[in-house]
């Protein structure tokens, strides 16, 4: 017993590492002694703070509103009815999923600027010769970047819904028809408040990933929180102030976190205890072409115009993208992105075998923590671990300086280091995620008729535990990766000098207006994403 | 009103096909036909039910007595036959009424509460379109009648198992339903609560009239709350009688056996002398090959004259002894008051006349 209780200190100081950065944010804005007299904070509480409040609130709501548009409808189709090229559709639906927004928002305003196809021919046709002589919509503004943020977004919500819809029992229906009501009234009295936890919840994510994106709103020169911290530190230096800006989103994405574990309480109760599910209507000629109409369209926007979009860059310019430095990037990110992967599936493995052997609040509690860092947006989170990798920094030179050593420079703040960190900080909550629902499905039974047969603890995890989760473990790995690969905002503030991953290398080029000799990294990491949405198709498929 | 099931007083024909009489009826189902692509999961299937009849459909899993449920209701589509209750026709040939017009209160098996609304709600589900003191007054009666008094505002997850199922019934019963239906009603039910929930749910319905159909897989939940039991098999209806003279009057093995009635001895016409020995009273006469009912607890052990036959396994069940002994190349299971020593030899004989039971 000894060596778990080894377990329980290792995955209780991890679970401290993990949300250490998170106290050290704390402390840099309320304690520090920058903090205290804080001018660059005090003149943009003053100025702007408000007005970037306001607009990030307003992307929040745009989002969620274009989002809910583009989701509920296929959700409910995909969920009720029974339609030719369904099977293909409803994973269509997800596509878009793996185009990330700034990517989509960069093709948009090549496509809809004024001196692109769609404005040039339009003054063609009507012989407008100036701006002034038609309205046309601007797509770099609070409403074009949530359009971009919802066509990347709006999958969240369409499949969770389109799980609540499908996990509806036919019974319910059943009772309510011999109730008397007819199908207008189930559906808004019955299904539609049954699926409201489902949609609050993609809502939520939805939220927390606009209102921690960086990459839209920055490429459209939209000042929100996000990008006044990226200012704070990047253009005025002030660590407390973007600490400050940091403290008060994190303010904003906990709210949400914590309407969505309230969101997922009421869901338990509205779970049927018979697994029954949805049987499908097969739908009539109109509503196949209704429905086909809407999605294709929807997938047009999100991921088909992209796409093309970013192959046709590709093929003008594909053997200077061939022989850029891309691949040497490429070498550097999927290396990261490996090793993040690993550790955070180690490190779900730790949490979950220690809470299944010692079931304690308290490892339950670690959990918590560690999945914390998900929900912190990456901006936040690169500021937060600046603070303490940057104190370590400063500290180990002084000490070396004292002992009349050569200083060694960046070695934590300013390495790669800092980038995993984050990485490990964010996604470990994946990993945990996907580790967690395998272990719940292993019956406790299991575990005490193992014991019964004098199995000792490591044995049972090595030989009982691990094969059960494997296709779990794997996953965690998988997703985690791609994750990685990914993310922009942490990995804009923290890559070191010279190293780039591929979202920023392809980032760098879409800000500089120069996508096309970005587009093979693009392509890339959106192949990369796709991939869980294959696999994530060909299970649902199976079960 | 007198039962207008022909009482089955010759056992060898299937009750089922002399249900033919005609007269008022409030439920009159014929020649009822459900099939799912080629495969036919209810045949021919024909009942009638008189106002404030318990009606229990039993029958093995898979024997197509939930579909027969579900047919009468308008939850599944069925092919060809006639369903009229109070003489409105539900269905008819291709005519088949929605299931919300057809005033037919449905329970179901994991009871189908609205998970997200309250006891009240669902109860008051049906009554829109009435003034909302109506409706309050109408919610409060029913739940006075199924004794879930105060519990209106508690959501059926905070609910027993029992009083969920209470709230199911408040809630067909709230839409005044002509008939109801319950798709195994006990099964979620513990065992120690069912009695009592049965009796109770029995004089509910019988204080008002109500007729109800129930299906169940448990020959005991028939005995306890149905008036009349049909037995399903393969989809058909095998037979249709009250409990007691399925157990007793079985019309063919299948009913025998599903009902547990006792054991079934073999019995050929050539050789029906061969155990003369073992039966008190003359045995009936019957044309056909067929088999002898034999009731565990109808012998007399120890005849003088009885036939012999040997011990192989004897077992306490309460109050007496199940013994398993051989006769000839058969086994009969017999009770006794004392335990018989194994491989003992044993003079037994039946005391009543036997029924024969024929293959139809």
């Amino acid at each position: 017993m000894r060596s778990f209780n080894f377990l329980s200190i290792t995955s209780g100081a991890i679970a401290l590492l993990i949300f250490a950065p998170v106290l050290a944010l704390m402390y840099e804005s309320f304690f520090s002694a920058s903090a205290l007299n804080d001018e660059t904070f005090q003149n943009l509480a003053q100025s702007v703070l408000w007005d970037y409040i306001a607009n990030s609130l307003q992307i929040v709501f745009g989002t969620l509103i274009f989002a809910c548009l583009f989701a509920i409808a296929p959700a409910w189709w995909c969920a009720r009815y029974d339609f030719s090229g369904r099977r293909f559709l409803q994973w269509a639906m997800v596509f878009p999923l793996a185009i990330p927004a700034y990517i989509s928002a960069y093709v948009y305003t090549e496509a809809l600027d004024y001196a692109g196809p769609i404005q040039t021919s339009l003054r063609a046709t009507f012989s407008w010769t100036s701006p002034n002589d038609y309205w046309f919509f601007d797509i770099r503004s609070i409403t074009g970047a949530s359009l971009m943020l919802a066509l990347a977004l709006y999958p969240y919500i369409y499949l969770l819904l389109r799980n609540g819809f499908a996990n509806q029992s036919d019974h319910l229906e059943h009772a309510g028809r011999l109730l008397g009501a007819n199908e207008r009234r189930i559906f808004f009295k019955i299904r539609l408040p049954l699926a409201r936890p489902a949609l609050a919840i993609g809502c939520t994510l939805v939220a927390m990933e606009s209102l921690a994106d960086f990459g839209t709103v920055h490429l459209f020169a939209i000042s929100t929180l996000t990008t006044a911290i990226y200012d704070s530190w990047l253009v005025y230096g002030s660590l407390s102030t973007a600490a400050k800006i940091s403290c008060l989103l994190l303010l904003f994405v906990l709210s949400l976190t914590w309407l969505e574990r309230r969101q997922r309480q009421a869901q338990k109760h509205y779970d049927l205890k018979g697994s029954h599910s949805l049987s499908r209507k097969a739908a009539s000629p109109q509503q196949l072409i209704i429905i086909w109409l809407v999605c294709l369209s929807i997938i047009t926007l999100g991921f088909i115009i992209p796409l093309i979009t970013l192959i046709g860059y590709n093929l003008d310019y594909l053997t200077e993208n061939l022989n850029s430095a891309l691949w040497q990037h490429a070498q550097h990110t999927f290396t990261l992105a490996a090793g993040a992967g690993i550790i955070c599936t180690m490190l779900a493995l730790l949490f979950n075998a220690n809470q299944r052997f010692k079931p304690k609040k308290l490892h339950a509690a670690q959990q918590n923590l560690a999945s914390i860092g998900y929900a912190i947006p990456g901006t936040v989170l690169a500021i937060a671990i600046l603070i303490p990798l940057g104190a370590m920094d400063l500290g180990l030179n002084a000490l070396l300086e004292s002992w009349n050593m050569d200083t060694i420079g960046l070695v934590f703040s300013g390495s790669s280091f800092a980038l995993l960190m984050a990485f490990v900080i964010r996604f470990t909550a994946i990993a945990n995620g996907s580790v967690h629902s395998a272990y719940e499905h292993i019956p406790p039974n299991l575990d005490l008729a193992a014991r019964s047969l004098n199995t000792r603890s490591w044995d049972m995890f090595k030989h009982i535990h691990l094969p059960l989760i494997t296709p779990a473990t794997v996953s965690a790995l998988l997703l985690v990766f791609i994750e990685c690969v990914k993310e922009l905002p942490a990995a804009i503030l923290l890559r070191p000098f010279d190293f780039e991953t591929l979202s920023t290398y392809v980032y760098q080029f879409a800000s500089d207006e120069q996508l096309e000799h970005g587009a093979l990294a693009a392509l890339l990491i959106i192949a990369v994403s796709l991939i869980p949405i294959f696999v994530l198709s060909r299970t649902q498929k199976m079960s | 009103m007198t039962l207008n099931i022909k009482p089955t007083n010759s056992a060898n024909q299937p009750s089922s096909g002399a249900l033919n009489i005609t007269q008022a009826n409030t439920l009159n189902i014929e020649q009822l036909n459900v099939q799912f692509d080629q495969k036919k999961i209810l045949q021919d299937f024909s009942l009638k039910l008189n106002e404030g009849d318990i009606l229990c459909l039993l029958g093995p899993s898979g024997c197509g007595k939930t579909t027969a449920l579900k047919a009468i209701a308008g939850l599944l589509k069925t092919q060809t036959g006639k369903v009229e209750l109070f003489g409105k026709v539900l269905k008819k040939n291709a005519f088949e009424l929605p299931p919300e017009k057809r005033d037919i209160g449905f329970i179901f098996q994991d009871y189908a509460l609205f998970p997200h609304m309250t006891v009240a709600q669902n109860i008051g589900f049906s009554l829109k379109g009435q003034p909302s003191q109506a409706i309050e007054a109408i919610i409060e009666q029913t739940l006075n009648l199924v004794h879930l008094d105060g519990m209106q505002s508690r959501y059926p997850h905070e609910l027993s198992g029992g009083q969920q199922q209470r709230t199911a019934v408040a809630r067909a019963l709230a839409n005044r339903p002509k008939l109801l239906l319950m798709d195994e009603p006990f099964s979620n039910i513990d065992s120690q609560v069912k009695q009592s929930l049965m009796s109770e749910l029995r004089r509910l319905l019988k204080s008002h009239n109500i007729t109800c159909i129930f299906v169940t897989h448990a020959k005991q939940e028939a005995f306890a709350f149905a008036d009349k039991t049909a037995l399903l098999n393969n989809g058909k209806l095998v037979q249709m009688d009250s409990s007691q003279n399925l157990y007793e009057k079985p019309c063919e093995p299948f009913v025998a056996q599903f009902m547990e009635s006792g054991n079934l001895l073999a019995c050929q016409q050539e050789n029906k002398n061969l155990f003369k020995n073992l039966f008190k009273k003359k045995l009936p006469e019957n044309q056909q090959d067929g088999f002898l009912l034999l009731r565990e607890n109808g012998f007399e052990l120890n005849a003088t004259n009885g036939e012999s036959v040997t011990v192989l396994d004897s077992l306490y069940i309460g109050y007496r002894y199940r013994n398993e002994v051989k006769l000839a190349e058969q086994t009969l299971y017999i009770e006794s008051e004392h335990e018989l020593a194994v491989h003992s030899q044993v003079k037994i004989q039946y005391r009543h006349v036997p029924e024969w039971v024929t293959q139809p």
